[in-house]
């Protein structure tokens, strides 16, 4: 039984993949020259210091083809799904002997056969060529993970354009909506959390791992990040899995589509209101973060009022325009509560939030104490005097061992004396105690008492959400820079290397008074001292063979 | 057996738009196997709705629609036992005949290539030509041929002899019936043509806006309508007069003292009703299915407008 159902699946696809031949053949021919161009982009370096390997991508053309390939997957979905925009093609397919359930699953199998699957022979192609030519472990994993971010991003696309389709009856507004709706969801948690949630959080914690969370969905914003992070595999498998599971959810909204809704522009008005929520929210962001709330506030709605009256389709009343006009206001409401919040709550929260060390063996940390100026009427613009200059740097002379900084005459210019940075050995537990200390002065320093509604529309209107001059005077951040010390194995097939821990890379800035600084830089100082540093390393030119434990 | 029960549909309104629009309203029909049904109508009448409620492209929101004692819409099997075709072929397109024959028997299992390859052959169209250049006529007879080879127990053509020639509609209607005989299969025909339909079909019913007028087998409609010629003696007969016998005037026309009545009813009934006003005059003329078609939208105002300006 189970069988003659696949079949019958099978058998439908296969009908769907007949209709959109050309289709195919151009996401086949478009994958099938990146794959060729990408096979020469991929290298291994070899370190003669210690002969380990280190495999690269340089090429842009390859790479470019291929995501070029997944992004065809959108013309593929439109083509396989127009039954659901088209009357006539209406007609056909649901009298067809199948039930929606059928079709849907008949479609999927489609878009799989006509786009994921050259797109991931392609990929795949690569990676064997690339094997044979450098075959190692470590070249593996690193061909693997490159060409997973393709594949998740291809996902991604039909997910998206599938759920767009099914919430839409008419092919214009199918294909537009996707576009906002891809471009929205793909972009606007990374930028809504990296620029918004941190700068109203007042502590700068960045760290490719919450980078990551935020810009899961939508897997080509992975595509540069996961070039040198193993921990994007995590990223590209959870950004398919959330894809799969919005192609699953758009099965009970597409059961929901019958004859009568085919030429509707949007069928569920529901999905137009997210729509446009959604395309205001990202449109909101951007334009706040850049100090551009007036045109933000215009282009969003001239972009609404256009998108109405074209997805309208009918006569438009007085009270039709009011009613969009109210829902604007609404969704610029929303916005702002959005905003509100955030900065009520220190970005969510996020000013409590303390980096983690995970490591069980040693980390290389970078310590770096900085001082800024700022001023209001540089719109913005972070810029140091010399004073500041001379005077952190006899501050760092006089409270820290010269081992930590690796440029020390850096009084000519501000650059330098601003990043101070050094590497030092450091077991797990002094760096937990370096940073429960650091973490205990942040709460002492650093609350969300002096916040008001004032400084927060000031905030938003002024073109600066960080504002940091709200902090009256000049003010000192304090940063902490980690990352993963790593081991080399070798193995019959050549070397690879594994990080102990996960890479871990963070900077925490929090603002002490002038009065203030100095006590802490002794602190700081004296903290350092008091370890039990060892020497400092340098993993390209130290020999750091260990034996072959473990397997990858 | 198709059964159609008080089936209403409403498409709802948009916005502008004052009230919602009834498509089809209390509609109920009984189709028995092995018939040739014909659906009549007005433009806008409900045909094409009706048609693809049977075929569960739109759901059954009031009534119920079943086929050999199932509901169509979303239910695979009982759509399994049927075939629509619409009455446009621009979906076809991109294909070839034999693309035509691979997609179908993807969906029917079954699907007969031997009987597909023989009416193509019948029919002398070109196998490995894209179907974008054929002639609307042509692509016609190519889904009437796949419809036909899909050997389902059920076949609704909308507007099936749109664009064909007349020479073609016989050799396709030949081809329709000949199929239809030798499997005791279904055939329900939408047309605007009211002479096609009552040459081709045995049954056939009336819309007007969404309302059923009649349902019968074509005898029965004819025999249930007649043209009568009546003329008094002194006198011309008026339709009150002629409704006083009890007799149902659809039409009532003069020419001279010769008054000509559309009735509904039985010939030799109203014949003997206005017998008692002794005419020098009284024939009963039968209506063919065309007049009949006519004569009741017209009596139901179709039409009316138009037809008064024009005067």
């Amino acid at each position: 039984m189970e069988q003659t159902y696949l079949k019958k699946i099978n058998k439908a696809s296969a009908a769907e993949c007949l209709c959109h031949r050309k289709i195919r053949l151009m996401i086949i021919i478009i994958v099938a020259v990146g794959a060729l161009f990408d096979m020469s982009s991929y290298s291994v370096r070899t370190y003669a210091s210690n002969g380990t390997l280190h495999p690269e991508h340089d090429g842009g053309f390859g790479i470019f083809m291929i995501l070029m390939g997944a992004l065809f997957g959108a013309f593929a979905v439109f083509g396989i799904f127009s039954d659901l925009t088209n009357r006539q093609l209406s007609d056909v397919q649901m009298s067809l002997p199948m039930s929606a359930k059928d079709r849907y699953l008949s479609k999927i199998l489609a878009v799989v056969k006509i786009h994921l699957i050259p797109l991931c022979l392609a990929c795949a192609s690569v990676v064997l060529v690339r094997m044979i030519v450098d075959p190692s472990l470590v070249n593996l994993e690193f061909l693997l993970r490159m060409n997973f971010i393709p594949i998740s991003a291809a996902i991604c696309v039909d997910a998206v354009c599938i759920f767009c389709m099914s919430c839409c009856g008419a092919k214009a507004e199918g294909v537009y909506t996707s576009i906002i709706m891809g471009f929205c969801i793909s972009l606007t948690p990374y930028i809504f959390y990296s620029e918004a949630v941190v700068a109203f959080s007042g502590i700068n914690s960045s760290s490719f791992d919450f980078e990551h969370k935020f810009s899961t969905f939508g897997g080509m914003c992975l595509m540069w990040l996961a070039v040198d992070d193993r921990k994007a595999w995590i990223y590209l498998l959870l950004n398919a899995a959330i894809s799969c599971l919005l192609v699953f959810a758009t099965y009970f909204i597409y059961r929901k589509r019958d004859g009568r809704n085919v030429g509707v522009p949007v069928v569920f008005p529901i999905y137009m209101e997210l729509l446009l929520f959604v395309g205001l929210f990202s449109l909101y962001t951007m334009f706040f973060v850049m100090g551009e709330s007036g045109t933000g506030i215009v282009l969003g709605l001239i972009v609404v009022l256009v998108i109405r009256i074209v997805a309208a389709r009918a006569k438009i009343t007085p009270k039709i325009f009011l009613t969009w006009l109210g829902k604007y206001a609404i969704c610029f409401g929303a916005f702002m509560v959005i905003m509100c919040a955030a900065y009520f709550t220190g970005g969510y929260g996020y000013y409590k939030l303390r980096p983690r060390i995970k490591s069980t063996e040693c980390l290389n940390i970078n310590v770096g104490v900085r001082q800024m100026g700022y001023s209001n009427e540089h719109e913005g613009d972070f810029y140091g005097n010399m004073s500041d200059v001379e005077y952190i740097t006899t501050l760092k002379e006089k409270h820290f061992d010269n081992k930590f900084f690796t440029d020390k005459d850096s009084k000519a210019s501000y650059e330098q004396a601003s990043q101070n940075y050094s590497s030092i050995l450091i077991t797990d537990e002094e760096a937990e105690e370096l940073l429960q200390w650091l973490s205990d002065e942040i709460d002492k320093n650093y609350g969300l008492g002096e916040r008001n509604m004032d400084d927060f529309i000031d905030r938003m209107f002024s073109g600066d959400l960080e504002r940091r001059s709200y902090t009256p005077g000049t003010y000192v951040d304090i940063g902490i820079d980690g990352s993963s010390n790593e081991r080399y194995y070798y193995d019959d097939l050549g070397g690879y290397y594994e990080n102990t821990t996960d890479y871990t890379s963070y900077y925490i800035d929090f603002k002490v008074e002038q009065d203030k600084y100095e006590e802490l830089c002794e602190e700081f100082g004296s903290r350092l001292k008091r370890s039990d540093l060892r020497e400092q390393y340098d993993p390209w030119e130290t020999d750091m063979s260990i034996e072959h434990d473990e397997g990858i | 057996m198709i059964e159609i029960k008080d089936v209403t549909m409403t498409f709802e309104k948009n916005k502008g738009e004052k009230e919602n629009f009834i498509a089809l309203d209390h509609v109920s029909l009984s189709i028995p196997d092995g018939c040739i049904y014909g659906f009549l109508g007005s433009n806008g009448a409900g045909k094409s709705t009706l048609m693809r409620l049977l075929s569960g492209v739109y759901p059954v929101k009031s009534g119920s629609i079943t086929i050999d004692g199932e509901s169509v819409f979303d239910n695979a099997h009982a759509k399994g036992n049927m075939f629509f075709v619409n009455d446009e072929t621009v979906q076809y397109s991109s294909f070839t005949l034999e693309d035509l024959k691979k997609y179908y028997s993807g969906y029917y299992p079954e699907f007969s290539a031997e009987v597909f390859d023989k009416l193509i052959g019948k029919l002398g169209l070109p196998p490995k030509k894209r179907m974008s250049q054929f002639s609307k006529g042509m692509k016609r007879q190519a889904v009437v041929a796949a419809a036909l080879s899909c050997r389902t127990k059920y076949i609704m053509l909308d507007e099936a002899f749109d664009g064909l020639d007349p020479a073609m509609r016989k050799i396709i209607k030949t081809m329709i019936v000949d199929e239809m005989m030798d499997r005791n299969a279904t055939l329900i025909v939408s047309s605007h043509n009211v002479a096609e339909i009552n040459e081709l079909c045995d049954r056939a019913m009336l819309l007007h806006e969404g309302h059923l007028l009649f349902a019968d087998e074509i005898d029965e409609i004819k025999s249930g309508f007649c043209k009568i010629q009546i003329a008094l003696k002194d006198s011309v007969i008026t339709k009150e007069q002629a409704a006083a016998q009890g007799i149902e005037v659809m039409q009532c026309s003069t020419l001279g003292s010769v008054a000509q009545l559309i009735v509904k009813g039985n010939s030799q009934d109203v014949i003997e009703k206005l017998s008692k006003l002794q005419p020098v005059l009284l024939e009963a003329v039968p209506l063919t299915l065309e007049e009949i078609f006519i004569y009741e939208l017209e009596a139901r105002g179709y039409g009316a407008d138009i037809l008064k300006e024009d005067k």
